[in-house]
């Protein structure tokens, strides 16, 4: 071991001894859901206005009645218990949170498919009011779960108000909340419509609303199904005729400045090109203000390819957001991965950021193939790092899982520095993680420990969430960081749990994470 | 409105005839039907916005009607006739309302409320044509099926003898298998939020051979039997339910291990065919190791007295009970899937692997039973392509059968000549003609069975290892079957050439009589690619000289 390995490995006991003295490091809150009831999504918000988050449980009854509620789950005594239940009505197909009604505190917000409900859940007679009609594009609910929309509340004009995005068949209605009402309407809205496009190479993968439910593909991660409904095997009878159906969708919405005037402008991408719908002043445009042709079109090849992503996200800090397509290299022999990097800054010729010739400012190759890419700041300078993981059919090193039953997996983070990534990982991080129905989750959570550095969330076994400290050393730029392998701090979990990380919200130092297992949901809050 | 109406000669050596219909609306579907009932048929044309107007290909410029649905994209649609006249039937938000045809298969632009209860409110995108008015009991009448979330509500319709609208009553809210699909990612550009639902119709059988159908329920793991009576009505409660997680195999599961065979879930399964040729459907229950048989009786289905238990040594992965032998009595297919290695999947990491199968015949014996130890097994290897390689390029793999499916060639049926024969008429590999063979003496004698298709695919070559390549081949050879099937393997006697396939797409073709001389003539409906929105009619007929 070199000296610097000796020196980060000193420095990671010695922040472990520290944690180990300080129990408060992490406060774990154990929300028990009576047996009759199963929880299958939760939020955090403070929905009473006294500065200390409530926890909200959706729950659905065990069984056949098909009932849902949610559970308030108020701070009593340095844990958890449940304040309130409310009966979920039949028709709510998602929830969020967000601050949407004058009064203290946040409301649930309850979706369906003609609009949104709001919900302040303790007062003393929980009422809906309703907040907004649109054709919400899911339409259906789950009798066995209701899913979460919280990407749908965000302050679009940054004003300090909760907004709604609400996404429709072919489109979104956009609410930007002006306080106080002006003839009870919620505030400015804003209906836009995605520019239809010819979709023929998509039927096999992932639905579009031209392409009927009759042959479905889907693209999800690294995993892909494909069903053919009509070769249902015959039951009790013929297959009776379908009476009724609908497949609908729209472009995932990303906000993020796209012309630097200061507010969120919607950028969403369709098979062939990039869209930006500008804002003024709480208003969209109903037409987008940008159609840029994407120099990776969305093609069938392109659906199929395991490693593409592609993410709107600004780069530079110039206040204009950037472009970035991780795509399957098909010219290799080797199996690789590019990452193009398209800035509005470095777009020299033709309209940015793809510029005339679709060339990207900048390249990185990945060996391999690769997944979860993400841009998140990890050292506070506001510039976003890449992390990604990757999965590598070269590595020799896989054949010993015939024996083990584990897979390598890399998680790989490259450093922003204003603006321009590494050319190699700053940091590799290497796990061996079980092969059998378990794949590697780690997401960078926030900084625990008041060092300046985001810590890692990681779920390396299936019973098992860990924090790994990010360090770094040495002074500025040339400082060097490290992800060491012994956990900061571990607590054992459900294997079918689902773990959500919940960032800061304002007056909150750090973030916190929801674990939900099957009888029950763990509440960690950090420091 | 006005109707564009042209005649072509779209070929100068080939005389056919061609009328253009602009429905001059953004189509949503369409039906070619006769209305007024006069032997002729009318195209109706119905409007995403919910126009509907009715087009008289042999009638210059009549495009008629005034209907405008007022929830278009909450409407289903159909036809339904009662007391001779033909009625569009429309559930939507507001209920179940008719708009009667009049003279000339113009629809009434005025709705007859029949049942404001039975309501319909989900969003379908556009107003779809759906068997919502069906004759479920067989009574000569159309009821009405209302989808809903929780099921299909069932109003069976009555006409007294001097009475020219129909009276419904419910019956009850059937339980269905709403399938339900969404996408709710939205972490990356490329992203799409999605969302879809289907709602099948009701299920139908006669299940104790009075020749009248049955309902039939599944809900979960129960099924359950509402026998029709001789008034046809159908009671409320079941006459036979069963819940199939009684049949229980007492075997350990096996789960899902490396190595092991692939188990079809630890639920029971059940399939359902006439077994001994009674014309009453019998029952095979599988669970794990165990089969069970029941024999369905003229009271009805019956699960207390198994007519055979059969046990294997291994979980079965999938059960089929399907004519294999030369009797014409359904046998039993036990298929076991064997689960890679862990060592072959490593293996497949870099090359080829194989999934390999067992498959396993037990003859139908008559009286419900099957023989005790199969009459033909064989052991068969789904050879794939390497792991890597399949993740890399999956669009290479998928272009094989994709290319197959181009060769399919889309067919309608009809007398096109007048001979009073049906003839067939198909669309070329290129899609860029239309061909029509003309019915002769002696032709449907050929063999349209296949049932025997399954035996030959399996059992006939011991060990048989299928690859891509052989998997390919094979649906080409059934695509190529059907066409002979279909033409008797001569050569078209009518060609005519459609519109260029580069710009325009052909969404349908039948046949039907639409004008009074001559045979049935063509429809086909087109729109321009890249825009789905457009959509128009051609009527093609086959003039005797045409070649």
């Amino acid at each position: 071991m070199s000296a610097l390995g000796i020196a980060l490995a000193a420095a990671a006991q010695a922040a472990a001894a520290k944690s180990a003295a300080k129990p408060e490091f992490a406060r774990v809150a154990t929300l028990a859901v009576e047996a009759d009831w199963k929880p299958v999504a939760a939020l955090v918000a403070d929905v009473d206005g006294d500065g200390v988050s409530e926890v909200v449980l959706a729950c659905c009854a065990r069984g056949k009645s098909a009932a849902r509620r949610l559970e308030i789950w108020r701070a009593a005594a340095g844990s958890y218990a449940r304040a309130k239940t409310i009966e979920l009505t039949s028709d709510v197909v998602a929830i969020a949170t967000g601050d949407v009604l004058a009064g203290n505190g946040a409301e649930v917000l309850a979706f369906h498919g003609g609009g949104a409900f709001a919900l302040a859940p303790l007062a003393g007679e929980a009422r809906a009011e309703r907040i907004v009609e649109c054709d919400f594009l899911w339409q259906v609910p789950d009798p066995e779960t209701v899913h979460v929309w919280q990407d749908g509340v965000l302050d679009l004009d940054l004003d300090g108000l909760d907004d709604l995005v609400l996404p429709e068949p072919g489109g979104f209605l956009l609410c930007v909340q002006r306080r106080p009402r002006q003839a009870g309407a919620f505030g400015l809205a804003s209906r836009l419509r995605v520019p239809e496009e010819a979709d023929s190479g998509g039927v096999w993968v992932s639905a579009t609303r031209r392409e009927g439910p009759a042959v479905r593909g889907r693209r999800q991660r690294l995993s892909y199904t494909l069903e053919l409904s009509q070769g249902a095997e015959e039951t009790l009878g013929s297959r009776p005729a379908i009476l009724a159906q609908a497949s609908e969708s729209v472009s995932s919405p990303h906000f993020s400045d796209w012309d630097a005037d200061g507010d969120l402008d919607l950028v969403l991408q369709t098979s062939h090109h990039l869209h930006a719908f500008t804002q003024e002043r709480g208003t969209f445009a109903a037409a987008a203000a940008h159609s840029l042709e994407l120099p990776v079109a969305v093609d069938t090849a392109r659906r199929l390819d395991a490693s593409y992503s592609s993410h709107a996200v600004d780069l530079d800090l110039d206040r204009r957001a950037d472009c970035v397509i991780f795509a399957g290299d098909k010219r290799s022999e080797d199996v690789r991965t590019q990452g193009l990097f398209f800035t509005q800054a470095g777009s020299k010729d033709g309209p940015a950021p793809f510029g005339a010739q679709g060339r990207p400012s900048s390249l990185l190759v990945f060996a391999g193939f690769v997944s979860g890419p993400r841009f998140v700041d990890l050292d506070g300078d506001r510039y976003p790092e890449l992390v990604l993981r990757a999965v590598r059919p070269d590595l020799i090193d896989q054949l010993r899982s015939a024996s083990s039953k584990a897979i390598d997996a890399e998680l790989y983070i490259y450093r922003n520095r204003r603006g321009v990534f590494s050319r190699q990982p700053d940091v590799t991080w290497k796990r061996t993680i079980p092969l059998e129905r378990f794949q590697l989750t780690a997401e960078f959570c926030g900084d625990l420990t008041g060092d300046g550095l985001s810590e890692l969330l990681a779920r390396d076994e299936p019973d098992k969430l860990r924090v790994m400290l990010l360090r770094s050393q040495g002074s500025a730029d040339k400082s060097t960081w490290t992800l060491f392998d012994r956990p900061l701090w571990e607590i054992g979990i459900h294997e079918d749990a689902t773990v959500e990380v919940v960032p800061a919200r304002a007056g909150e130092a750090k973030p916190s994470v929801l674990v939900i297992e099957p009888t029950q949901v763990l509440f960690v809050r950090f420091g | 409105m006005s109707m564009l109406m042209l005649a072509l000669a779209l070929q100068a050596a080939a005389p056919t005839e061609t009328i253009v219909l602009e429905p001059n609306l953004e189509l949503a579907c369409h039906r070619v039907i006769d209305l007024d009932r006069d032997g002729l048929c009318e195209i109706v044309a119905i409007g995403r916005d919910g126009r509907v107007r009715t087009l008289h290909p042999h009638a210059p410029g009549r495009s008629v009607g005034s209907l405008a649905l007022a929830a278009p994209v909450r409407s289903l649609l159909a036809f339904a006739t009662y007391a001779e006249t033909t009625y569009l039937v429309s559930l939507s938000p507001a209920g179940t309302s008719a708009y009667p045809v009049l003279e000339g298969g113009e629809i009434s632009a005025q709705a007859q409320v029949w049942i404001p209860r039975a309501r319909f409110a989900l969003r379908i995108e556009s107003p779809s044509l759906a068997p919502i008015a069906q004759d479920v009991n067989l009574d000569g009448l159309d009821d009405i099926v209302v989808p809903t979330l929780n099921g299909v509500e069932l109003w069976l319709a009555s006409l007294g003898t001097e009475q020219r609208v129909p009276a419904f009553r419910k019956l009850a809210t059937l339980s269905v298998e709403v399938s339900r699909w969404g996408s709710h990612d939205a972490e990356y550009l490329s992203d799409s939020l999605e969302s879809s639902f289907s709602i099948p119709g009701l299920l139908t059988r006669d299940v104790n051979g009075d020749g009248r159908p049955d309902l039939l329920v599944e809900q979960g793991s129960t099924r359950a039997f509402h026998l029709q009576r001789e008034d046809g009505s159908f009671p409320l409660e079941a006459d036979v339910a069963v819940d199939l997680s009684i049949f229980k195999d007492t075997t350990e599961a096996s789960g899902f291990a490396l190595g092991g065979t692939l188990s079809a879930g630890d639920k029971a399964t059940c399939s359902s065919r006439d077994l001994d040729g009674d014309a009453i459907p019998d029952y095979v229950i599988g669970h794990r190791r165990k089969v069970w048989v029941f024999r369905g009786t003229k009271e009805g289905p019956q699960f207390k007295q198994p007519s055979a238990i059969l046990k294997t040594a291994e979980d079965i992965t999938a059960l089929v009970v399907h004519p294999l032998d030369a009797d014409a009595l359904p046998d039993l297919l036990l298929v076991k899937v064997q689960i890679p290695t862990l060592a072959t999947l490593l293996r497949g990491l870099f090359g080829e692997w194989d999934v390999q199968m067992r498959v396993l015949a037990y003859s139908n014996v008559g009286e419900g039973r099957f023989e005790g130890t199969p009459s033909l097994s064989n052991e068969l290897a789904v050879r794939l392509p390497g792991i890597i390689g399949l993740a890399k390029n999956p669009e290479k793999v998928l272009e094989r059968f994709t290319d197959v499916e181009k060769e399919f060639r889309a067919s309608a049926h009809g007398d096109v000549d007048g001979d009073g024969r049906e003839d067939v008429v198909l669309i070329t590999q290129d899609k860029r003609r239309v061909e029509a063979w003309l019915s002769r003496e002696g032709d449907g004698e050929a063999e349209r069975g296949g049932q025997r298709k399954l035996r030959k695919l399996l059992f006939d070559e011991q060990n048989a290892v299928w690859d891509l390549d052989r998997m390919a081949t094979a649906l080409g050879d059934f695509v190529q079957q059907r066409a002979a099937l279909l033409t008797g393997g001569r050569g078209a006697d009518r060609s005519a050439l459609l519109r260029d396939p580069d710009s325009v797409e052909l969404v349908s073709m039948e046949c039907a009589q639409l004008g009074a001389a001559g045979g049935e003539e063509i429809v086909l409906a087109y729109q321009r690619k890249g825009e789905p929105h457009s959509g128009w009619f051609e009527v093609l007929s086959f003039t005797p000289e045409t070649k």
